[in-house]
C-alpha cells in the first residue's frame, strides 16, 4: 500500500519532498547567517517558480517579473510602517493584492490586447523599469534610492518573525519553508488541473485551442495573476528578512536574475527553477566574495551554454538520464 | 519663443537624432529576423570603448569613430555565426541567449577597463552661432552624421539589390526562400550592419555621455521605446518613434522632473501598444 502510493508520486514531487526534508532538519546544524541566507534562497526559489508558471507553463516570457516581487516587498513594508494598526495579516494581504491589481491592469493591456511574443517581453520590461523609476522618484513615500530600513517584524498571534534574534529567525525560516511547500503544491495541482492542461495546449498551439472553444485570454490571465500573487508574497516575506528594500528590487536586475535561474534550472517543471535558484544563488554567495566580475562572466557563459545545448535546463538533463 | 525654449527645442531634435542612430540597428534586426537583440546596448558600449582604446593609443577620436563600426561589425558577425543563427525559429530563446551575451560583454569590459568612468576629450569643442543662439558644434555634427547615415540607409534599402532582398524577407520570409534568396547570407550581413551601426553610435556619442560598462542598459531601454512606438520595418517609422519620444521628453520636462517625464513616456508606450500593437507608423501585423 505504502509502496503503491509512493509510486504514484511523480519524480518531481519526490525530489521536492527530499529537499523539503533536508531544509526542515538543517537548522540545528547551521549558523544564524546560514539560516538567513537559506531563507533568502527559498524565497527566491518561490519567486522563480512563479515566473516558471507564466514562462514555462504558459509561454509568456516576462522580462519584468521583479515588478511583482518588488511591489510585494514595498506594499508589505509601507503597510507595516504607515498603517501599523492593520497588523501583519493586512500587510501580507497587501503584498498579495497590490501585485494582483498590477497584473490585472497588465493583462488588460497585454493579454487582452493580444500583445504576444517578444513584444510581451519588452513591455513587461518597460513596466518594471517604470516602477523602478517611480519608486526612485517618489521620495516622500518610498525614500527613493536610500531605501527603506529598518523594517518592522511580522507578528502572527504571539510569534514575531524577522532576522533580529536567532529564535525569531528560525521561526521565520520555518514560516518561509511552510509557504514554499504550500506554493509548490498549489502550483503542482494547478498545472495538472484543467486550467494547467489548457495552458499547455495554448502554449503549443493557441489557434487550435481557440478553435476548440477555449477562452485563451482568460486562462492566461488567471496564470498571470496567480504568478503575480506568488511573486508578491515572496517579495513581501523578503522585506523583513533582509531588513532593507530599495527600488532595485522592482527593476531590471532581479527581473533578469530570475530568468537566468529558471532557464538554468529547467522550464516547465516546478522543481527545476527551485533547485536552479538555490544552486545559482548559493554559488553566487560563495564566488561573488572571491571573484566578483568573473563570477558574473561565468553566469553569462552558463546562460548562453544552457540555452544553446540544454534548452530544458538541469531538470532536462536529469530526467533524460533517468528515462534511459 | 525665448532663447531657452529654442535651445530646448534644438536639444530635442539632437536627442531624437541620437535615438535614431541607436535604434536603427535594433529595428533592422528585429524587422528582418524577428529577433530582439538584448545585447544591442552592449554593442553600443563596445563602440564607445573602441574610441577609448583609440584615445589610449594616442589616436584622435575620428580614428576611433572610423574603427568602431568595423570592430563592432566583426563582433556582430561572429555572434551571428556562432550563436544567434541557431535561434531564428525560437525568438523567446534568443531574448535569453542575447541577454547572456550582454552579461558576458559587460563583465569582460569591467575586467579589462575597471568599473569606473572613462573620459573622452571632445575634439570639436566650442559652439556655433545658430539663429542667434550659440549651440555646441559637436551636437550639430552628430545631427549631420545621423542625417547622412539615414540617407545612406534609405538608398541602401530602397535602391540596391541587397536592400530589395531585405525588404522581400521582411514581407515574407518563406516566400523569399522559395524564390531563391539566400536568407542566411542576408541575415548575417544585416546583423553585422546593425551591430556596426550600434558601435558607431557608441563611438560618436563618447564626448557627450559618461562611458562605463553599464552604459548599454539605459540606451537599450530607450531604443526599445523607439521601436515600440515607431513600429518595425520602416525607416520612417523609426524616425517617427524617435521624434515622438524626444518631443514628449522635451514638452514634459517643462512641467516635471526628468525622471517623471521618463515615467510618462514609458506609460505612453504601454498604453499605445494596446491601441496600436503595430506601432504608430508601422504597417498592420497580419
Amino acid at each position: 500500500m505504502l509502496m503503491k502510493s509512493l509510486k504514484a508520486i511523480s519524480l518531481e514531487s519526490k525530489i521536492f519532498l527530499i529537499i523539503l526534508f533536508i531544509l526542515l532538519v538543517l537548522p540545528p546544524f547551521t549558523s544564524m547567517y546560514q539560516i538567513r541566507i537559506l531563507s533568502k534562497f527559498v524565497l527566491f526559489a518561490i519567486f522563480a517558480m512563479s515566473l516558471d508558471l507564466i514562462w514555462g507553463y504558459s509561454g509568456m516570457v516576462s522580462f519584468g517579473h521583479a515588478a511583482f516581487f518588488g511591489l510585494g516587498a514595498y506594499s508589505l513594508t509601507l503597510l507595516l510602517v504607515r498603517f501599523p494598526e492593520g497588523g501583519t495579516l493586512v500587510a501580507i494581504a497587501g503584498s498579495l493584492l497590490v501585485p494582483v491589481v498590477l497584473a490585472l491592469f497588465m493583462s488588460f493591456f497585454l493579454i487582452y490586447g493580444k500583445v504576444s511574443g517578444v513584444y510581451f517581453a519588452i513591455i513587461t520590461l518597460v513596466v518594471s523599469l517604470t516602477l523602478e523609476l517611480l519608486c526612485t522618484a517618489w521620495y516622500s513615500l518610498t525614500k527613493g534610492l536610500t531605501g527603506f530600513t529598518p523594517i518592522p517584524p511580522l507578528s502572527i498571534f504571539y510569534l514575531k518573525f524577522d532576522a533580529d534574534t536567532t529564535a525569531r529567525l528560525v521561526q521565520y525560516y520555518y514560516l518561509i519553508i511552510l509557504v514554499a511547500a504550500l506554493i509548490y503544491f498549489i502550483l503542482h495541482f494547478f498545472t495538472r488541473s484543467r486550467y494547467g492542461l489548457l495552458l499547455q495546449a495554448i502554449k503549443d498551439n493557441p489557434k487550435r485551442a481557440q478553435f476548440l472553444g477555449h477562452n485563451i485570454a482568460g486562462a492566461k490571465t488567471i496564470a498571470f495573476i496567480l504568478a503575480a500573487a506568488i511573486a508578491g508574497l515572496a517579495g513581501g516575506l523578503y522585506a523583513p528578512l533582509e531588513d532593507f528594500i530599495s527600488p532595485q528590487l522592482l527593476g531590471l536586475v532581479y527581473s533578469t536574475q530570475v530568468i537566468i535561474w529558471v532557464a538554468v534550472g529547467g522550464r516547465n517543471t516546478l522543481i527545476g527553477p527551485f533547485i536552479g535558484t538555490i544552486i545559482l544563488v548559493y554559488l553566487e554567495t560563495i564566488f561573488s566574495g572571491i571573484i566578483v566580475e568573473a563570477w558574473y562572466l561565468i553566469i553569462g557563459i552558463i546562460l548562453v551554454v544552457v540555452v544553446l545545448f540544454w534548452p530544458d535546463g538541469l531538470m532536462g538533463i536529469v530526467s533524460k538520464r533517468i528515462r534511459k | 519663443m525665448d532663447e531657452i525654449t529654442i535651445i530646448q527645442f534644438v536639444n530635442a531634435i539632437s536627442y531624437s537624432m541620437i535615438l535614431i542612430l541607436g535604434a536603427i540597428g535594433l529595428s533592422i534586426i528585429f524587422g528582418l529576423m524577428g529577433v530582439i537583440n538584448m545585447a544591442h546596448g552592449e554593442l553600443f558600449m563596445l563602440g564607445a570603448y573602441t574610441a577609448v582604446i583609440a584615445q589610449k593609443l594616442g589616436m584622435n577620436l575620428w580614428i576611433g569613430i572610423l574603427f568602431s563600426p568595423i570592430f563592432v561589425g566583426i563582433v556582430g558577425l561572429a555572434l551571428e555565426v556562432s550563436i544567434i543563427r541557431r535561434f531564428y525559429t525560437r525568438p523567446f530563446v534568443t531574448l535569453v541567449a542575447t541577454w547572456g551575451i550582454s552579461i558576458i560583454f559587460r563583465q569582460l569590459i569591467k575586467m579589462l577597463f575597471g568599473p569606473g568612468h572613462q573620459i573622452i576629450r571632445n575634439p570639436l569643442a566650442g559652439s556655433l552661432d545658430l539663429f542667434g543662439i550659440a549651440y555646441p558644434k559637436y551636437r550639430l555634427l552628430i545631427m549631420l552624421i545621423t542625417g547622412i547615415i539615414l540617407i545612406f540607409l534609405f538608398v541602401f534599402f530602397h535602391k540596391t539589390p541587397f536592400g530589395l532582398k531585405c525588404r522581400a524577407i521582411i514581407q515574407n520570409r518563406d516566400m523569399s526562400t522559395a524564390l531563391g534568396i539566400n536568407v542566411g547570407d542576408i541575415d548575417r550581413w544585416t546583423f553585422s550592419i546593425g551591430a556596426a551601426l550600434a558601435g558607431m553610435a557608441g563611438a560618436i556619442m563618447t564626448p557627450l555621455i559618461t562611458i562605463n560598462p553599464e552604459m548599454g542598459l539605459p540606451f537599450l531601454s530607450q531604443s526599445f521605446l523607439v521601436v515600440i512606438l515607431g513600429g518595425v520595418g520602416s525607416l520612417f517609422g523609426l524616425i517617427g518613434g524617435a521624434v515622438l519620444v524626444s518631443c514628449c521628453r522635451f514638452f514634459l520636462s517643462f512641467f516635471f522632473r526628468l525622471t517623471t517625464a521618463q515615467i510618462f513616456v514609458f506609460l505612453m508606450a504601454i498604453i499605445l501598444i494596446r491601441i496600436r500593437p503595430q506601432g504608430l507608423f508601422g504597417k498592420k501585423i497580419a
